[in-house]
C-alpha cells in the first residue's frame, strides 16, 4: 500500500539524484469496459496507431492514442485555472482582459453600424494558462501594460533576460511555462529567445484497440424534402429561394437570365440555374443548407480496407505521466544576480509540486476527451519515485497534492522569491483587438457559406 | 574495465526523427545524437569546465560504441497543427481558449516505443580513470535525447550491462543500419555551429549601449541607435548541427548453439529491403522472386571482378555448373501474420558457411555493391541495408535464430528435381517427400521425419504453387513445383532453401511457430 507523498520527501527527491516521479494510470471508458471510444483522428481521417507486445499475448496488440502530449498539457493549464478561479491555489497567471471590447447589442449589428473595435463573439479574459505559447504567446505580445507594449514593460523586460541560469522571472510571472514548456521565438530576441523545455510529459494510450464502424444520418424533423429547392446564393452569401433575391449569373458584365446556386461546385465554381427549369444540380438542393434526411452510410474505408474514423474498442487506456527531476534541477532562480542552493531547491520543489498538482486536478476534472471519449479510473494516482537501484510509490490525491503546492510556495517566498496572487492584467491593443474582430468576421462569412444564413 | 553510459526512457518512448526521413523514427538511438544530448546539457547549465574536459577525452576514445537496445514499435506517422506564434489570429480554433483562432503549421513527431526502456552505450576497451565523476554529473544533467517530449534518466555505469539486451556493433562490411556516430572535435564543432559566446558578447555590448544612451544628447543617440544595428545585424542564429559521420552496425553474433545442425550457408544472412524506385508497381509479388532474383545474380556478378569465383557465380571455370555451395537468393516477404499481404519486401544473401575470411570478403564486397536492381517491366528497385525495424525482414525469423525450429514451411514452392514417376496421388506425395528429404540432407540437414506435399503453402498470404511461374529446364521443359511442410525430429537452423531452384529464391523455407504443433 502506497503511503501518502509529504512536501519533505518531494524536497529530498528535488534536491537529490532521482530521476523522475511517474504515474500510469488504467482508465476505462465510461460507458462501461468494452464500450467504444473516438480517438483524435489526423490528416486524412486516420489515427494514430501503434503495435506494442504484452506479456500475456503471442502476437503484438495495436495501440491508438488517445491525447497527444500537447493536448494533456492543455488540459491540465485548463484545470489549473479552473483551482484558480475557484479559488484552490493560488498561481501567478497573466490575463489579458477582452471583455470591455464585447456588447451584446453591438454583437448584432451590421458592420456598417458596428465598430472595428466591437467583438462578434465574446472572449473574456486570457490567461498564460489558455494562450497557445503561455507567457510568450502573440497575444500578451500585442497587448499592453499601464499602456507600454507589455515585452517593453519593466516587468516585460525581465522575459528577455530570463534562461535557464535565470529563470527568475518566469517563476514569478508563468511558473507553468518552466513546468510545460516554453520558446520566446516571437519575442525581442526572436529564434534565439529563451528556450525551456517542458520537465512534465502525460499521454493516453488506449490498448488493444479494435476498430469500429460508425454510422451517420439525420431525420429531419421539418421533413423538407429533396426536391423543394433550387436554393440560390443571394447577395449576402446565404440562401434564398427567390430568384429575385438571388445572385445573376454574369456574362461580360451582363446578367444571363440564369441565377447562381447556393454551392460551389467541387472546383469552386459557381453553378448557374435557369429559374422555372424543373431539374436542377446538387448545388441547389437543400441539403447543402444542411435540411432534410440524410440517408444513414457507415464510415469510409481506407485503401487496406478498414473504416475511418469509425471509433475504437479497447481492453483499457493507459495515462503515463512522467515528471523529471533533473529538467527542474538545470532551472537556478538567482535574486539581485545572487545565487543561493536553498533558494534553487525552494523553487524546483515549488514547480515538481504544482506539476503533481496540475496532473491530479486534471484527474478530478474528468478525462472527457471529445465527444463519446469519457475516460475514468477507479484508482487513486500512484506516484513512482524512479531512482536506479530502487522505486517508491506514492498516492498523491488532489488535496494533498494542493497542500504540498502551499507548502512549497511558502518556502519559496521565505527563500526570497516573489509569488504573484492576483492576476496580472494586461489590456490588448488596438490593432490586436481590429485584427480579432476582422477574424471573427472572417469566421462568420465562412460558416455562412457552408450552411446559410 | 568499460565505460557505459546507461539511457532510460522514462515515458516508455523515444521520440526522435529520423535524419534520412522526416516520416520515421530514429531507432536505437545514433550515438552522435547522445552525444550531442550531453554537450547540450553542458552548454546549457554553465558549461562546468571538469564536464567538457570529460566530452572531449570521451569523443577521443578509439573504437565505436557497441549499443545494448531492444527492437522499437513505430507509431504511425501523423499530421499534428501547431499553433503559430507570429500572429494572434488565424482560421484554426483554439482547443484552450474559446473565441480565438490561430493559424496553425503541420508537424510530425515520430515516435518509437522501444520493447526496453533501457539502452547502453560500451566502449569496452575505455578506462575511465578520472573521467568519471565529470561524467556522472553531466550525464544527470541530459533530460531528453530527441524531442522535448523524449525525457529519459541518463548515468554512467561500471563495466558492461546484462548482455539479454540484443546488442549492434559496429562493422563495416556487414552492416545491417547506418548510424550516426562522434569523434574528436565535435564538441568545438557543436559549439562553432551555436555560436554562443559570439552571441553572448554582443548582446553583452548592445545593453551596455542601451544603458548609456538615456543620458545621451539626441546627437550622441543617434550614434549609439547606429551602433546597436550594426553589432545586431552580427546576430546569427545557431546553425543546426549535421554530425554527418555515418557508421555502419550489425547486430551483434550470438554464439550458436553448435548442437543444432545448419545448413550449408551461415545463418547469418545479409539482409537487403526493396524500395521502389522508378516503378509502376509499390510492391512485388511474391510470384516475381525469380525475375528479382536473376536480377539480383546478374547485378552481383557485374560487381565482381574476373576470374568469378565458384562460391558467386555458381559456375566452374569451365562453364559447368559447381557441386559446392555458392551465394543463394532469398526472397523475405511479408507472410504469415493475420495482415499479411505476401509482397516481397527484400532479398536475403545467404552466403556458403565454409568460406575462408577473403573469400567471405569478397563475397560480400560484390553484394555491398549492388544498390539498384532493374527487374525488366517490373521497374527499378533500390536496395537498401537493414530491416528498418521490420520483423519480416529479421534473420532470426527466417532462420530460426539461435534455438532453430522443428516446423518449417515453404515460402516459396520446391521444385522438384526430376518428375515423380508414381501415377497415384499418394505414391507420387511419397516419391516428392523422399526427394525433398534428399534435398535436406544436400544442404546439410538431417532428413525430416515427415514431409507433407501441398499445393498451398501453410504460411498465411503465401500464393498457391501454380501462381508462381515454373522453372524451366535446359532443355526448356518445365520444372514441376509444390509447397510443403517439414517436420524434423530436432530442431535445426536455416537458412533452408531446398530443391533445384535453390539458389534463385525457390524452395525457401520459413519455421512454423511452436505454438502451432501440426
Amino acid at each position: 500500500m502506497a503511503e501518502q507523498l509529504t512536501y519533505k520527501v518531494l524536497q529530498e527527491a528535488v534536491k537529490g539524484t532521482s530521476a523522475a516521479f511517474r504515474c500510469r494510470t488504467k482508465l476505462q471508458p465510461a460507458g462501461g469496459e468494452g464500450t467504444k471510444v473516438f480517438p483524435p483522428t489526423y490528416a486524412g481521417g486516420v489515427y494514430a496507431v501503434e503495435k506494442r507486445r504484452l506479456p500475456e499475448r503471442e502476437e503484438p496488440v495495436t495501440c491508438v492514442l488517445l491525447d497527444s502530449v500537447q493536448s494533456q498539457a492543455n488540459r491540465m493549464e485548463e484545470a489549473l485555472a479552473q483551482a484558480v478561479a475557484e479559488q484552490r491555489i493560488r498561481l501567478p497567471v497573466i490575463e489579458v482582459d477582452f471583455e470591455p471590447y464585447f456588447n451584446e447589442q453591438n454583437a448584432v449589428r451590421p458592420m456598417n453600424q458596428r465598430s472595428d473595435m466591437d467583438l462578434l463573439d465574446p472572449v473574456g479574459k486570457v490567461s498564460s494558462l489558455q494562450a497557445p505559447h503561455r507567457i510568450a504567446d502573440a497575444i500578451l505580445r500585442d497587448s499592453l501594460l499601464e499602456g507600454k507594449p507589455f515585452r517593453q514593460s519593466d516587468v516585460g523586460r525581465t522575459i528577455n533576460r530570463a534562461s535557464v541560469q535565470n529563470a527568475t522571472p518566469l517563476f514569478e510571472l508563468c511558473p507553468t511555462a518552466l513546468l510545460l514548456g516554453m520558446w520566446d521565438s516571437a519575442g525581442p530576441k526572436g529564434g534565439l529567445g529563451a528556450k525551456f523545455a517542458r520537465a512534465l510529459v502525460s499521454e493516453i494510450v488506449g490498448v488493444d484497440a479494435v476498430k469500429g464502424l460508425k454510422t451517420s444520418s439525420r431525420i429531419d424533423p421539418l421533413q423538407i424534402q429533396k426536391n423543394a429547392g433550387p436554393l440560390y446564393r443571394n447577395q449576402k452569401g446565404g440562401w434564398t429561394l427567390d430568384p429575385a433575391e438571388a445572385m445573376d449569373e454574369l456574362s461580360k458584365g451582363k446578367p444571363t437570365g440564369k441565377k447562381i446556386l447556393f454551392k460551389k461546385n467541387s472546383k469552386g465554381k459557381d453553378v448557374p440555374h435557369k429559374p422555372g427549369d424543373d431539374t436542377y444540380p446538387d448545388q441547389g438542393r437543400p441539403s447543402e443548407a444542411n435540411h432534410g434526411n440524410v440517408t444513414p452510410a457507415l464510415s469510409d474505408i481506407d485503401p487496406r480496407g478498414e473504416y475511418l474514423a469509425g471509433g475504437v474498442t479497447i481492453a483499457y487506456a493507459e495515462q503515463t505521466s512522467v515528471l523529471s527531476l533533473p529538467a527542474l534541477r538545470r532551472l537556478r532562480f538567482p535574486v539581485n544576480g545572487e545565487h543561493s542552493q536553498q533558494r534553487d531547491t525552494a523553487a524546483r520543489t515549488v514547480l515538481a509540486a504544482l506539476g503533481l498538482a496540475a496532473t491530479a486536478l486534471a484527474d478530478e476534472a474528468g478525462l472527457d476527451l471529445r465527444s463519446r471519449c469519457l475516460l475514468w479510473s477507479k484508482d487513486d494516482l500512484i506516484w513512482e519515485q524512479l531512482n536506479r537501484a530502487q522505486m517508491d510509490s506514492y498516492m498523491v490525491p488532489t488535496d494533498t497534492a494542493i497542500s504540498i503546492l502551499n507548502e512549497a510556495i511558502d518556502a519559496a517566498k521565505s527563500s526570497g522569491l516573489s509569488w504573484r496572487e492576483d492576476p496580472l492584467v494586461l489590456t490588448p491593443s488596438d490593432q490586436l483587438v481590429k485584427l480579432l474582430v476582422k477574424s471573427q468576421e472572417q469566421v462568420i462569412v465562412e460558416s455562412v457559406e457552408e450552411g446559410g444564413d | 574495465m568499460a565505460l557505459t553510459l546507461g539511457i532510460r526512457y522514462l515515458t516508455g518512448y523515444a521520440v526522435a526523427t529520423d535524419q534520412s526521413s522526416r516520416k520515421r523514427a530514429e531507432w536505437p538511438p545514433h550515438p552522435a545524437r547522445v552525444f550531442m544530448a550531453m554537450a547540450a546539457a553542458h552548454f546549457e547549465t554553465g558549461e562546468v569546465a571538469e564536464e567538457a574536459v570529460a566530452l572531449r577525452w570521451l569523443e577521443q576514445l578509439p573504437g565505436k560504441p557497441t549499443l545494448y537496445a531492444g527492437e522499437g514499435d513505430n507509431r504511425s506517422v501523423v499530421t499534428t497543427y501547431v499553433p503559430v506564434n507570429d500572429k494572434p489570429t488565424g482560421s484554426g480554433m483554439l482547443q484552450s481558449a474559446v473565441g480565438l483562432s490561430r493559424s496553425k503549421q503541420p508537424r510530425t513527431f515520430p515516435r518509437v516505443r522501444p520493447h526496453e526502456e533501457t539502452v547502453y552505450l560500451v566502449w569496452p576497451d575505455a578506462e575511465p580513470n578520472g573521467y568519471h565523476p565529470a561524467l556522472e554529473q553531466l550525464c544527470g544533467k541530459v533530460t531528453r535525447i530527441g524531442h522535448s517530449s523524449s525525457l529519459v534518466h541518463m548515468w554512467v555505469e561500471d563495466g558492461e550491462p546484462d548482455e539479454t539486451l540484443p546488442a549492434w556493433e559496429a562493422h563495416d562490411t556487414e552492416a545491417d543500419i547506418q548510424l550516426r556516430i562522434f569523434g574528436p572535435g565535435a564538441l568545438e564543432y557543436l559549439e562553432r555551429q551555436y555560436g554562443g559566446p559570439e552571441r553572448a558578447a554582443i548582446y553583452k555590448h548592445i545593453e551596455a549601449l542601451q544603458k548609456r544612451r538615456s543620458d545621451q544628447t539626441k546627437k550622441e543617440q543617434k550614434a549609439i541607435d547606429k551602433e546597436i544595428k550594426a553589432l545586431q545585424s552580427e546576430l546569427r542564429d545557431p546553425l543546426r548541427p549535421t554530425m554527418s559521420v555515418w557508421q555502419g552496425y550489425r547486430r551483434a553474433r550470438q554464439k550458436l548453439d553448435e548442437t543444432i545442425p545448419g545448413t550449408v550457408w551461415d545463418t547469418n544472412v545479409i539482409v537487403r529491403r526493396l524500395v521502389p524506385l522508378e516503378s509502376r508497381h509499390r510492391r512485388l509479388n511474391l510470384a516475381s522472386t525469380l525475375q528479382v532474383t536473376a536480377a539480383l545474380h546478374k547485378g552481383v556478378l557485374k560487381k565482381t571482378d574476373d576470374p568469378l569465383p565458384e562460391y558467386i557465380s555458381g559456375h566452374k571455370p569451365d562453364g559447368t555448373p559447381s557441386d559446392c555451395p555458392h551465394v543463394a537468393y532469398l526472397p523475405l516477404a511479408f507472410v504469415g501474420g493475420e495482415h499479411a499481404t505476401g509482397h516481397l519486401m527484400g532479398i536475403a544473401f545467404a552466403i556458403p558457411a565454409g568460406l575462408d575470411r577473403t573469400q567471405r570478403r569478397h563475397a560480400l564486397a560484390a553484394i555491398g555493391q549492388v544498390e539498384e536492381l532493374t527487374v525488366g517491366r517490373l521497374g527499378k528497385w533500390k536496395i537498401r541495408p537493414g530491416d528498418e525495424g521490420m520483423v519480416n525482414l529479421r534473420p532470426e525469423v527466417w532462420t530460426g535464430g539461435n534455438d532453430g525450429a522443428r516446423q518449417w514451411a515453404t515460402v516459396t514452392p520446391i521444385a522438384f528435381d526430376k518428375h515423380a514417376k508414381a501415377k497415384d496421388h499418394a505414391e507420387r506425395d511419397q516419391e516428392l517427400g523422399a526427394m525433398i528429404k534428399t534435398g535436406c540432407e544436400r544442404i546439410g540437414l538431417p532428413p525430416p521425419i515427415q514431409v507433407v506435399i501441398m499445393p498451398v503453402s501453410a504460411h498465411l498470404a503465401v500464393p498457391a504453387a501454380h501462381e508462381f511461374p515454373r522453372l524451366k529446364r535446359k532443355d526448356g521443359s518445365d520444372r514441376r513445383h509444390a509447397h510443403a511442410i517439414l517436420i524434423f525430429d530436432t530442431p535445426v537452423r536455416g537458412p533452408i532453401t531446398i530443391g533445384a531452384g535453390r539458389y534463385r529464391g525457390y524452395g525457401l523455407c520459413r519455421p512454423l511457430s511452436d505454438r502451432k504443433e501440426i
